[in-house]
């Protein structure tokens, strides 16, 4: 996993290299001095050789220094903590909901294999597959903010509530804060923020999962034991309820490891979609303004959370499944 | 090869896939010819008739600068046909002969290639798109280039996956207990059984290409304006969206339609493929 990490890093940093135009112009703003972009660039360490660079921004990384965000001069780190807590929530909300929803309707769609149900899960899971994110943020905004005024439109509570209760949250994360704090109506004022985002992230996720837990479980049924539980006398259903549904475990945490990149992804286009303050939004607002240590500090942030997501689910096999602890 | 096609047609699924496909192709090679509004397709602006919900006149409605929703919609087929192959052609072409190489190859080589191709799949889907196409600069050939380096590795496993495998067939060990080089057996055996499964996953993958194009569309690195890009064509009217509907919905489902009839398509093939899943 460290040498992926490592690789991962090494390429950011060649990407990175290859980004066109001069950094040191946005640093210093319009109609710079020659002196401004000589300091600009020893500040940003741009005079040293490439190796040295090179060598320099692995160590600087190992020290939890990302570099200095052209856009708001403050550190990078900096601003990565504190719009991680908004997309963690988001993330792990909407991983949570996918998995509740979809799992169940995955097996379900394996017993009842060839019937009406079955074929309506798997459009569902079609559909959700196939539909752009983005656009289903829209569509949802539309629906339920400007035509039914069910939900608001973006952000992540009402402005007045965060004054009123001004210690409302110490740490970014609202909803466990709240929670916590028994502060029960910005806890409802959050969740009811969140809702639209995490159904619009959940969609593709959802998709996938109904897909992959059919199709493991209709592996697990043609399998001879399947065949045993049923002449023992157990009902299909039970069989499934009872024990065969923990054989599906193994290729469904495979793909919520993938899932969680996804999501991750789609932070970028669900963020900006609901002003939701987190590390997607930040990443479109450095991108649109070519700031681009901040891009760099999002790509490795979310490619080592990637990384280590997927490693843990590799320990979480062990312990699922004990063939693979051989 | 007959049977393969004995077989889509059986599939109502699968032939109403394609036939949406063509038939999306088909519009948008003719609709600068046919549409009364085909200036709007160089980025014409006609302000007077701006925000217009559909009418007979304009089906789709009009969007923010007044241009027929409907003719820049069916013009954006041919931006995503030129997505689709452009993205998988590039992951299969950086793919499928490093998996090819990696799988009869000694095992310093293989791992070498192994591990650097799976550091790409590392980074998130998306992420990796979005780095190389600001390095590069936001056009959607850049995207498109972007979008293959994120997912070439998924072809160098294929590849590799097909070359382990028959290699070590009886048929491969008897051809090469007569002289035949490696080349000779990468050619002849490897490639031809490599074909198959690159096609679904092609096809598969050519669907989301266009799911992502879209996507990097919308934050404004991949196509440019005027180009017709359905992402794009959501996002030009943005800032007004929530009053006008129409520039939203009709691209999306066009995205959605097509992205679904490739999934089809490609299951479908798989199933015809892989027989023991098909028989369930």
């Amino acid at each position: 996993m460290s040498f992926i990490v490592f690789l991962v890093i090494t390429i950011t940093f060649f990407i990175a290299h290859w980004i066109p135009g001069d950094p040191t112009a946005l640093w210093v703003g319009s109609h710079p001095t020659e002196e401004q972009l000589e300091k600009a660039r020893r500040t940003l360490g741009l005079d040293e050789p490439l190796v040295k660079q090179y060598i320099n921004y692995i160590s600087n990384i190992f020290q939890g220094d990302l570099g200095i965000s052209l856009r708001t001069k403050q550190p990078v780190v900096t601003e990565l903590a504190t719009r991680f807590p908004a997309t963690f929530e988001l993330v792990t909300i909407s991983i949570l909901l996918s998995i509740l929803i979809a799992f169940p309707l995955g097996l379900l769609s394996a017993m009842k294999n060839n019937t009406s149900t079955d074929f309506t899960i798997r459009s569902l899971g079609y559909v959700g597959l196939a539909i752009p994110v983005f656009w289903l943020g829209m569509i949802l905004q539309i629906v339920f903010f400007a035509w039914l005024g069910w939900f608001p439109l973006q952000g992540r509570y009402t402005s007045d509530i965060l004054l009123n209760a001004d210690t409302i949250t110490s740490t970014g994360f609202i909803l466990f804060d709240t929670f916590v704090s028994g502060k029960w109506s910005a806890f409802a004022d959050a969740l009811h923020y969140i809702f639209l985002p995490v159904v619009t992230l959940s969609v593709a996720v959802i998709g996938l999962i109904i897909r992959i837990s059919k199709s493991s479980l209709m592996d697990i049924i043609r399998e001879p034991f399947f065949t045993t539980l049923l002449s023992y006398g157990f009902t299909a259903k039970e069989a499934v309820i009872t024990s065969a549904y923990k054989n599906t475990l193994v290729p469904v945490s495979t793909i919520i490891g993938l899932s969680y990149g996804m999501m991750l992804g789609g932070t970028f286009l669900i963020e900006s979609i609901f002003d939701w303050p987190g590390l997607g939004q930040f990443g479109v607002l450095s991108i649109l303004t070519g700031d681009f240590p901040a891009i760099i500090g999002i790509t490795l942030l979310y490619s080592i959370s990637y990384v280590l997501i997927n490693f843990i689910i590799d320990i979480f096999y062990l312990i699922i499944d004990p063939r693979t602890r051989m | 090869m007959k049977n393969i096609w004995k077989y889509i047609l059986h599939k109502r699924t699968t032939t109403a896939s394609i036939l949406f496909l063509t038939i999306i192709v088909l519009l948008a090679v003719v609709i600068p010819y046919v549409s009364p509004y085909s200036d709007d397709l160089n980025g014409a602006v006609h302000l007077e008739i701006n925000n217009q919900a559909p009418s007979f006149s304009h089906i789709f409605g009009t969007d923010s600068a007044g241009r027929d929703m409907f003719t820049l919609t069916i013009r954006g087929g041919l931006v995503s046909l030129r997505v689709a192959i452009g993205v998988v052609l590039m992951s299969v072409v950086l793919g499928v002969p490093l998996g090819l190489i990696a799988g009869v190859s000694s095992k310093w080589v293989d791992e070498t290639i192994m591990r650097i191709s799976d550091a790409f799949l590392a980074f998130p889907p998306f992420v990796l798109p979005i780095v190389i196409a600001i390095a590069l600069g936001g056009s959607l050939n850049n995207v498109m280039f972007g979008i293959a380096i994120s997912w070439f590795p998924w072809y160098v496993r294929i590849a590799r996956a097909q070359a382990i495998m028959i290699r070590s067939s009886d048929y491969v060990l008897i051809s090469k207990s007569m002289g035949a080089s490696t080349f000779y057996i990468v050619k002849k055996h490897i490639l031809p059984n490599s074909i198959s499964p690159v096609i679904v996953q092609a096809s598969i993958d050519a669907g989301y290409a266009i799911l992502t194009v879209a996507g990097l569309s919308f934050i404004g690195l991949g196509a440019q304006p005027p180009l017709p890009e359905w992402g794009l064509l959501i996002t030009a009217s943005r800032a007004q969206f929530l009053y006008h509907w129409w520039v939203v919905v009709f691209p999306g489902i066009f995205i959605l339609l097509t992205v679904l009839s490739f999934n089809v398509i490609g299951d479908d093939l798989r199933n015809f493929l892989n027989p023991k899943i098909e028989r369930n």
